[in-house]
């Protein structure tokens, strides 16, 4: 995410003055941006990852061309029925790490805390709310979201609606109660007692086909049931692709940066159910074949990561002595639960998202993951605002060194670069890999 | 090639520390300087010091490993290393019984667990915030008007039990300025002082698992209220050495000697 | 701005010491001293009577909860809302940026003083609660209800009608008050009493007389104390748990036809239906004032919009989220007179609050315009 320096700078500054051409600067610079993702890529990367940087652009640029086919969501809203309408999807978490990497984000941090907005706020969702007051962002088509993972979606949404007067669906998402996910799927047998947890998929599937009136309503288009079957069929087969991907890259070098692992955490949501991100994991399979035998330290990363860091991308940019090897974000649906009917579907990958209920299911989740791909470490990253990543990162750390997995619980900021402690991070990072490597040496 | 010498260099926010060791591992030099405005310059003369103090050459150092926030900014040294890993180890060069450092540096503190070889097992560094720093202690002092010197022997012993419970430096400020202004004993808000760093600390130290024998590092380790509350809060003795300001060049001097 | 002289500053002053007369910041040490000495709650608390007889209530934190169903297995409920000294329990097993007022339902945990908890999720740093106590084994009996965030009978086009019932919002939180008097009631050994579910109901009246108000994130018993004596009206506490109301309308719903039950009279103990009560149990806990993390928050102008209310206190805690949005709103929807305060739940942050109370309160008595502040102050002191 290169962008020239100062172009942050005069987004931000035109921003005060003249919203209207502060977007189209910002427009302008991403797309030149995505040009010389075309042009020049960065060739040290997979080309399957290069591919993923060009297709996260294209949707980060959508909301700024086209805003009127275009609908803000929230990063684990279920997106086939948007697709299905012809809407483009774009998530506030990604579009502010845009905002953050194009040095455009401290104005619009500034302005949502003038406007009262707690200071404490995660920092990607307060970003797009002072973008958005500021007049940067035009307004979408619509508004959907869940009230999965946090209180900030709660707010921000709300908040949102009301700025841009569009018309809004909130789905609401039980708690998950069930550390492991029943083994049956829900198919509603009349006259029989019904689980708690198939109760909590009808009342969430119903929801989604409210949804989805609510889009034909909006867009003037009709979903077709079998489209939107293919289109469910076609997000399993993504997810079972990248799940494969990931355990049998286990004996395999991959060149990583920051930015690719979370751009899975991204895409492996908002984008699942289209035929680029299907591709996209047809692509990393491809490159296993080539990808020679694996080195270094490998770290599997609970959370979002601050691709802003320097001390973060010191340690793990291109770096064949250590490498991310895994974010959790990209591996939050549960794979095992699973209906025919495309709203039972969705709503069981809402149901049994690993960040839906208590902390123990996302640890369990990062454990497994982290041993499928041979993580020697994890890295839990306490985002600033994220308060259930904070309040469980003790736990966490107790549970996966008890499984074995060395752990390290990193304080910082995703989004806002001020957020500094640049050489604390660096210490706690460098001697966590320093324990690492002298563990090899004892052996 | 140099003649059998090794040097390790910690550039903190506060000192920059060199130490010199010879083949057999016995200190032949051990300097402390003020780190000043800048962390290559602070650590060039902090270097050239203890050169002149070992009646050395730089040449005669056969490696330097760099330590500390600065590490990354000193042109000088052949490798660096964190200043966790290079506490461990130089505690335990220091005291091979030790399990456990407590280092309250200048700008953050941490808890160290080690294993029986003085290698890492587990760290735990407190949140970006000054309160159970030795930066805390700095501002109390000034607030009291006494030296970082004098309030390190203040409060060793105490008539009234007064506790600062203010979370923030911000607000320990204005509650110490209060006690002043009630006539309270120097020594008495000296020690609640104390209680309020040797809390956070204790805090570090159960969320780390820590075991004994404990030791403390850095220089905060020569404030001997400070010494005495935390002994009693963690309800240990801390294996104090005349060489604890200088532990974390101690173990990257180590480090250095490691690369022959 | 020079203020003119109030009785109690008068008084204050006379309190002075004589070693530095006229100086300000004494007089707020005074009034600091004063309120350290008037913390009779934590002394009680602190009592070994006190203490046992702590251990064997249920304590609570959210209006959501349902008080009633717990009172009915023979339970004693009480609001947990102590401000601690410290966070030194919460710092170690927790971490120190997420809301204070967690933090201290953790300090008050760990320190032994609860036994028996019944949580709600209403936020993030709840549910890092819920997950921290299960895991630490501290509490006899320990539940988080899962609440829905929205009250609607929903969803209207379920394609199977045969669950509609159940999966609507108001049936899934049934459910879960079906599971928690299943669990209480094995904990209690008690079977559930209808009469005394029943009487449990008593809904807070809302006040006719002039008062000011509390509004937003919960405010901890020490701090509402110290606004209280520091305001001259009546303070009413509208925070967060604090406006609870739910009422006993279930013959009245009977009576409509609402449920699928047999009709029974209300003095009937043994001939009701406990999954219909619980159905419409769901729907009142629902149906109250808003939260913030409802999703439909309209139903919350009530609180600012009547005309009885001459000043609000608008509070605020650190690192909670949701009050700041509301607050941004309220300040340009009304007139009346706001004060914005914010603390992080321990008592030591409640002090730094005085003053701008008090400057808050004096500049009520200058503007008190058409009605005489000075009677309600009388009246108290």
């Amino acid at each position: 995410m290169q962008v020239i320096e100062t172009f942050g700078h005069y987004v931000e500054k035109l921003s005060d003055t003249d919203p209207a051409k502060a977007r189209v600067l910002l427009r302008t610079g991403w797309q030149a941006q995505n040009l010389k993702f075309r042009a020049a890529p960065d060739k040290e990367l997979l080309p399957a990852d290069q591919y993923l940087a060009r297709l996260m652009m294209d949707t980060m640029l959508r909301p700024l061309k086209n805003p009127d086919q275009s609908v803000l969501v929230s990063v684990f809203t279920p997106c086939e029925l948007m697709q299905e309408v012809g809407l483009s999807p774009y998530n506030v978490e990604s579009f502010s790490c845009y905002l953050s990497a194009s040095k455009a984000e401290r104005a619009f941090l500034q302005t949502a805390e003038d406007c009262g907005i707690s200071e404490t706020l995660c920092s990607y969702h307060k970003t797009f709310i002072g973008a958005a007051k500021k007049g940067l962002l035009p307004a979408p088509r619509c508004i959907v979201y869940t009230t999965l993972a946090c209180d900030a979606n709660l707010l921000t949404f709300r908040e949102l609606a009301e700025l841009y007067g569009v018309p809004c669906f909130a789905i609401d998402i039980p708690a998950c109660r069930t550390r492991q996910i029943p083994a049956a799927p829900a198919s509603g047998e009349a006259g029989e007692q019904v689980s708690p947890e198939d109760a909590n998929v009808a009342y969430v599937a119903g929801q989604l086909r409210e949804l989805a009136a609510f889009l034909e309503e909006h867009t003037g288009k009709k979903i077709r049931e079998d489209s939107l079957r293919e289109r469910l069929a076609r997000s399993r087969r993504t997810l079972a692709n990248y799940d494969r991907f990931q355990k049998e890259r286990v004996d395999k070098y991959i060149p990583a940066d920051l930015v690719t692992p979370l751009y899975n955490g991204m895409t492996n949501n908002i984008l699942l159910g289209t035929k680029e991100e299907e591709a996209y994991t047809e692509k990393l399979l491809a490159s296993l074949e080539k990808a020679g035998p694996a080195r270094g330290k490998r770290i599997y990363w609970m959370h979002i990561i601050p691709f802003w860091s320097n001390a973060v991308k010191d340690v793990f940019r291109l770096n064949e002595n250590a490498q991310i090897v895994g974010c959790e974000l990209a591996q939050v649906a549960n794979l095992e639960a699973h209906s025919d009917d495309p709203y039972e579907d969705m709503a069981m990958r809402l149901l049994f998202n690993s960040l839906n209920g208590s902390i123990s299911r996302r640890i369990d989740a990062g454990i497994r993951h982290a041993k499928e791909t041979k993580a020697d470490g994890v890295i839990w990253f306490n985002h600033w605002g994220c308060k259930h990543t904070l309040g469980g990162s003790q736990l966490a750390k107790k549970r996966f060194e008890e499984a074995g997995i060395p752990t390290l619980i990193l304080d910082g900021d995703g989004c806002d670069r001020s957020h500094g402690g640049e050489g604390q991070t660096s210490t706690r990072l460098g001697a966590f890999l320093e324990m690492l490597n002298a563990g090899d040496a004892e052996m | 090639m140099g003649k059998g010498y090794f040097a390790g260099i910690d550039s903190g926010s506060t000192s920059t520390d060199v130490v010199i060791l010879n083949k057999e591992k016995e200190i032949v030099a051990g300097i402390i300087l003020p780190t000043g405005a800048g962390a290559a310059i602070g650590a060039e003369r902090a270097l050239e010091q203890a050169l002149e103090q070992a009646h050395l050459d730089r040449e005669d150092i056969d490696a330097v490993v760099t330590t500390g926030y600065g590490r990354t900014a000193i042109q000088v040294g052949d490798k660096s290393i964190t200043e966790i890993t290079c506490h461990a180890r130089g505690a335990h060069f220091l005291d091979p019984s030790v399990r456990t450092v407590v280092d309250i540096g200048g700008q953050d503190s941490k808890v160290i667990r080690l294993d029986s070889d003085g290698s890492v097992k587990n760290f735990v560094m407190n949140d970006k915030c000054a309160a159970g720093t030795g930066r805390f202690l700095e501002m109390m002092a000034r607030t009291m008007e006494m030296s970082l010197d004098e309030i390190g022997k203040a409060g060793l012993s105490y008539d009234e039990d007064i506790t600062i419970s203010s979370m923030c430096t911000v607000f320990a400020e204005s509650e110490v300025v209060s006690l002043i202004a009630q006539n309270k004993k120097p020594d008495d808000i000296v020690h609640g002082l104390n209680k309020a760093v040797a809390a956070k600390t204790a805090s570090l130290v159960k969320r780390v698992g820590g075991e004994e024998a404990y030791m403390m590092t850095g220089g905060v380790a020569q404030n001997r209220g400070l010494v005495k509350t935390l002994e009693e809060r963690l309800g240990t003795k801390l294996i104090i050495s005349e060489k604890a300001q200088l532990c974390g060049a101690l173990g990257a001097a180590l480090y250095a000697a490691d690369m022959e | 701005m020079k203020l003119r002289g109030s009785g109690r500053r008068q008084a204050a002053q006379s309190r002075e010491s004589a070693s530095d007369p006229g100086n300000a910041g004494s007089k707020i040490r005074d009034l600091h001293a004063e309120y350290a000495a008037d913390r009779t709650i934590h002394r009680m608390r602190e009592t070994k009577a006190g203490r046992e007889s702590n251990l064997e209530k249920t304590y609570y934190v959210c209006k959501y909860t349902p008080l009633e169903l717990l009172t009915a297995f023979g339970g004693e409920c009480e609001n947990l809302n102590m401000m601690p000294e410290g966070f030194d329990y919460a710092d170690q097993i927790a971490h120190p940026n997420i809301c204070g007022f967690g933090k201290s339902v953790l300090e008050a945990v760990l320190a032994g003083q609860v036994k028996e908890l019944v949580l709600v999720n209403c936020c993030d740093t709840i549910r890092s609660v819920y997950d921290l106590l299960e895991d630490s084994g501290q509490l006899d009996f320990l539940y988080m209800l899962d609440m829905l965030h929205t009250r609607s009978a929903f969803p209207e086009r379920n394609a199977d009608a045969s669950l509609s019932d159940s999966v609507c919002s108001r049936g899934r939180v049934a459910a879960q008050l079906k599971d928690l008097a299943q669990k209480y009631g094995e904990y209690k050994g008690r079977k559930f009493d209808y009469s005394a579910f029943r009487s449990a109901f008593c809904p807070k009246e809302r006040t006719q007389v002039t008062h000011l108000a509390v509004l937003g994130a919960r405010m901890g018993d020490e701090l509402y104390e110290m606004t209280q004596k520091s305001m001259p009206l009546p303070v009413v506490n509208e925070t967060c748990v604090n406006n609870r109301s739910v009422t006993w309308t279930y013959p009245e719903a009977e009576r409509q036809g609402t449920g699928s039950q047999k009709v029974q009279t209300h003095d009937s103990e043994t001939d009701f239906d406990f999954d219909a009560l619980m159905d419409w149990y769901a729907g009142e806990l629902l149906g109250q004032l808003p939260c913030m993390r409802m999703l439909d928050t309209a139903g919350r102008k009530q609180l600012y919009q009547d005309p009885s209310l001459k000043g609000i206190i608008y509070h605020t805690v650190k690192f909670c989220d949701f009050y700041s949005f509301e607050y941004a709103d309220i300040k340009s929807h009304t007139d009346v007179p706001i004060l914005k305060i914010e603390s992080d739940y321990t008592v030591q942050s409640s002090g730094q609050l005085l003053t701008r109370l008090e400057a808050f309160a004096e500049s009520l008595e200058l503007n008190s315009g058409g009605y005489d502040i000075r009677q309600f102050r009388r009246i108290r002191e």
